[in-house]
């Protein structure tokens, strides 16, 4: 069956999805069957945007675990009922100030929280009760008598329903009173996390079936919380115990404290364990996962995909059984034939197949002799359709003033004849300078690079993100509209390159609503992305596939809004902030370094593997962060210079500004 | 509430009167010294008004006080011929006073607004420019305004209607702030005809990616980009269509006569919540002077 590629693939967002994610959830394959169930410890929730948070917490939330989808809801059900909860930031911000003092914010907060987790409370009565499980029945739900809670508030009515519609109308009164808190009457405001305690003992008390009902509040998107507001969830996390234990789920640095209502601190080792969605093996564990859902989808959306059983991708008990070598190697197997990559030999082999990139390839090596003083002809000995690889690493190599030319062609000749030699073997030539020399072949063509195709390069390309993975095959899909998906499917790779170049592209203009630094973000990785462009342009490639940086002198020689800004970065994933390795000079202070999200290297036309570093000094990355078009320009100047880079005509799309400038 | 409009290529072609009071904005460029040179002979006070959307508060006349105290302030002003000076004014400011005039019993009052001749634009292009590498300020965000906010939330039925302009940024923003909006009940609309003809055409260029991206899908409209009556209108009858327990939300972000539209109607009807960003007006963004609108507000206390 083929279907329209929109309707099987879009929407990406799981707000487009709704509450109840049991049909489309895929269990990350790197949890455990005990990440959630066998312990009361909170939660939190850490990674980046897209990396399938909320998406997670609304599968543990109580519309998907009892979910109407689901024909059997085992008895220990209720030992783990989720209540979601995002805050809205927007008009959080009206809850501070105003002439109010801070402890008025403080208590509105709290039956904010109180009244909107009440609500969640309720209906997850109601989803119990509507679903398979057999923990509590409609008429329990009827029969529950919440009149005691009076106590905290007179005009609290006794039944389910009513006590729905009036925390619902509390709401609304909250909103009048938080628009209009110089005219309007305060409301007599809920305890908080204690209010929700009362309701959950109420329920036990009179449902006896509910004995085991743990809840556990899922607070999403905690970054975006005001400090004081942070301070109230962090202390009732602290305090968590069953039957109620609160988690949150936050984007990289979001603690802006870890502070408490009492002494203590929030303490990790203590008081909660990290669940990090991204930490995760990017070459095996993530693969199956975005190959998962993505088939998923397909199936979903009526296409024939015979390689998963979707009760099986959300049920944590059948996990091990999707950890099995042979299960991964039959779903990627899947997707690497619907988008099929190419090997570096084929990409080799692909440039002499092709006239204009072989006459590209001659001209170079012919060029680069030249610049040598040896005859153009000298080239003939150097390039050999029957070793391509080895050809297309020639001009680099030529252009190596280290390197003298009769090495390269004494070390080329070996290689023809069979014998040991620099291309291959230890100095393996080809292996280091293979992909740098590739992309150079590229430079400006504005054509698709197929080095951007495949199914594991996309994987590479999302680097976790399962929202870019998506979005990459949702681009290079769409491609194929009028013919439609089928499990024969093929996508050439030159349409997967291109829909990976169109992805970055789309997806750079994003980075300007990343928070209150959104504008400043996307003109350093502009700045970041030229200047590992201006590295991949070098002739020499003595430095091949830069894509990352780190700070010589360590991050400490950065002042702190340099420092903040950089974290920043790391929390909106534009940046991925890994421990220092390889360091030049062993004296240097060790360091973090900084990998460009490679989903933005199609754009720029870098490398989106994490090869060679960039070492930049403090007044380097200074003019990246805050400085000023001019430092900007100067800074790329100076390495278009020591790199001896010429930017010629079709390289203007990324520096057409230093070109217009003049010397 | 009735709403007339003047227009006039010059100065000298509206029909001016005389105010009591003026509350306008500070002037960053030649648009607005002009038009406080304008207002300053027609006048016997000016008074600046500048909203701090951190802060929740207003410097008004030297003062600074919480936003929501900004009725009681221009209690004084009751019976008193008032002006806003929208060009100056940000959005914020207008439907702070709008509101501030309402509680206060005002029975008419009026707007001024002189159109840019030109924007500063930035357009798609595929080369990188000189501004890509420059840096801009922080943006503070989507922050309620004390008056008009609305609590969103994942299971409230909201419907929402964006006035565009040629920062499609400020609606990406949007979206990645306040993921509860639906896609599927946003209503967009661009201002067509535009000031200049041809402008429209930015806006559409500019914003059409994002509304592809987010899916937005509930529906399109049109206004004059001058025109705060249509705004009105075209209010009027989304109001009119809302279910039982929807809410509207109103996300100017486009040209400052479709905020003032909607300044207008959040004044009108309390039930209506704003989404706004706040940008920071950059300095010499607009270039030389435009069409001057003047637009007077009759009947304001009267049934909507």
């Amino acid at each position: 069956m083929r279907d329209p590629i929109h309707k099987l693939l879009s929407p990406n967002r799981t707000e487009e999805i709704g509450y109840d994610v049991w049909r489309e959830y895929v269990l990350p394959p790197f949890l455990t069957r005990t990440t959630f169930s066998e312990t009361h410890k909170p939660r939190v929730i850490v990674g980046g945007r897209g990396c399938g948070k909320t998406m997670l917490l609304r599968y543990l939330s109580h519309e998907s675990t009892f979910s109407t989808h689901r024909n059997i809801i085992p008895d220990d059900a209720v030992g783990h009922v989720g209540l979601y909860w995002r805050s809205d930031t927007q008009f959080a911000h009206l809850m501070h100030e105003r002439g109010q003092s801070a402890d008025v914010w403080d208590t509105a907060f709290r039956h904010l929280a109180a009244t909107v987790l009440g609500i969640e409370f309720l209906r997850s009565l109601q989803s119990i009760s509507n679903s398979a499980s057999s923990a509590l029945s409609k008429e329990d739900v009827c029969s529950l008598d919440f009149s005691r809670l009076a106590a905290y508030r007179p005009d609290l009515p006794a039944s389910t329903e009513d006590l729905l519609r009036k925390l619902e109308d509390c709401l609304a009164e909250f909103e009048s009173w938080a628009n209009n808190v110089r005219s309007a009457n305060q409301p007599v405001f809920l305890p908080g996390d204690r209010f929700l305690r009362r309701m959950i003992a109420l329920a036990l008390e009179q449902v006896p079936s509910l004995k085991p009902l743990v809840y556990f509040v899922y607070i999403d998107e905690y970054e975006n919380l005001a400090e004081y507001q942070q301070r109230i969830i962090n202390t009732w996390l602290k305090h968590s115990e069953p039957p109620l234990i609160f988690n949150v789920a936050t984007k990289r640095n979001g603690f802006k404290t870890k502070l408490t209502d009492g002494s203590e601190s929030l303490s990790a080792m203590d008081d909660y364990r990290v669940l990090d969605l991204e930490n995760f093996d990017l070459d095996s564990e993530f693969p199956l996962f975005a190959a998962e859902i993505l088939l998923l989808r397909l199936k979903l959306g009526g296409v024939a995909v015979s390689e998963i059983d979707p009760d099986q991708l959300r049920d944590s008990e059948q996990l091990p059984l999707r950890k099995d070598p042979q299960y991964s190697r039959k779903i990627q197997g899947a997707l690497r034939r619907l988008f099929p990559g190419l090997s570096q030999c084929d990409l080799a082999y692909g440039v002499f197949r092709d006239v204009s990139l072989k006459q590209r390839l001659l001209s170079r090596t012919e060029d680069a002799l030249e610049k040598r003083g040896e005859a153009r002809n000298r080239s003939k000995a150097l390039i050999d359709d029957k070793f391509p690889e080895a050809s297309v690493v020639v001009p680099a190599l030529l252009n190596r003033q280290s390197t003298p030319i009769g090495v390269v062609a004494t070390e080329f000749e070996k290689l023809t004849s069979g014998s040991e030699n620099k291309f291959t073997g230890q100095t393996d030539w080809i292996h280091n300078n293979f992909v740098g020399c590739y992309l150079q072949l590229f430079d400006g063509l504005g054509r698709p690079c197929p080095f951007y195709g495949g199914f594991e390069t996309f994987c590479q390309l999302a680097r976790g993100n399962l929202r870019h993975f998506l979005e990459l095959c949702y681009k290079t899909l769409s491609r194929l509209e009028g013919s439609g998906i089928g499990d024969d499917t093929v996508v050439p790779v030159e349409m997967q390159a291109e829909s990976a170049r169109q992805v970055a592209s789309d997806l750079l203009p994003e980075i300007r609503s990343f928070g209150p630094q959104g504008n400043n973000l996307h003109t350093f990785v502009l700045r970041l992305g030229s200047l590992l462009s201006l590295s991949q342009q070098s002739p020499s490639q003595s430095e091949p596939e830069r894509s990352h940086f780190s700070v010589s002198d360590g991050d400490s020689s950065l002042t702190n809004s340099e420092q903040q800004f950089l974290s920043e970065a790391v929390k909106w994933s534009v940046l991925f902030s890994e421990k220092g390795t390889k360091k030049k000079d062993v004296t240097a202070a060790e360091g973090v370094e900084y990998v460009l999200n490679p989903i933005y290297a199609p754009y720029f036309h870098i490398s989106y593997r994490k090869k060679r570093k960039l070492e930049l000094t403090a007044s380097e990355v200074t003019a990246l962060i805050s400085g000023d078009y001019n430092a900007v320009n100067k800074l790329l100047r100076a390495f278009q210079k020591r790199w001896t880079v010429e930017i010629s005509e079709p390289q203007r799309n990324l520096f057409s500004h230093l070109l217009e400038d003049g010397e | 509430m009735n709403i007339s409009l003047q227009e006039g290529r010059e100065e000298t072609e509206i029909n001016w009167k005389c105010w009591d009071l003026v509350l306008h904005g500070k002037a960053i460029d030649d648009r607005g010294f002009a038009v406080l040179r304008s207002v300053q002979c027609r006048t016997s006070e000016l008074t600046e008004v500048v909203y701090d959307p951190l802060q929740l508060d207003v410097a008004i006349g030297g003062e600074r006080v919480p936003a929501d105290d900004l009725s009681g302030i221009l209690s004084a002003t009751s019976g008193k011929s008032v002006l806003l000076e929208a060009t100056t004014l940000g959005f914020a400011e207008i439907v702070l006073a709008c509101k501030a005039l309402r509680q206060n019993k005002h029975e008419s009052f009026d707007i001024l607004y002189l159109e840019p001749s030109g924007y500063q634009r930035q357009l798609r292009h595929p080369l990188l420019k000189r501004r890509d590498f420059e840096l801009s300020s922080e943006v503070s965000g989507y922050r309620a305004i004390p008056g008009s906010a609305v609590l969103l939330g994942d299971r409230k039925r909201v419907r929402s209607v964006f006035f565009l302009g040629y920062e499609e940024a400020r609606l990406r923003r949007a979206f990645e702030e306040l993921q509860m909006l639906s896609p599927a009940s946003t209503m967009v609309a661009f201002g067509v005809p535009a000031f200049r003809a041809g402008w429209e055409m930015d806006a559409m260029a500019n914003n059409i990616s994002v509304i592809r991206e987010q899916n937005v899908r509930g529906g399109v409209h049109f206004c004059g980009a001058e025109n705060p009556l249509a705004v009105f209108e075209l209010l009027g009858e989304v109001h009119r269509g809302l279910e039982q327990g929807e809410r509207l939300v109103l996300a100017p972000i486009g040209t400052k006569p479709h905020g003032i539209g909607v300044a207008l109607f959040a004044a009108t009807h309390p039930d209506i919540g704003i989404l706004y960003d706040h940008p920071l007006r950059a300095p010499g963004r607009t270039t030389d002077l435009g069409h001057w609108h003047l637009f007077s507000i009759e009947n304001f206390q009267g049934e909507q």
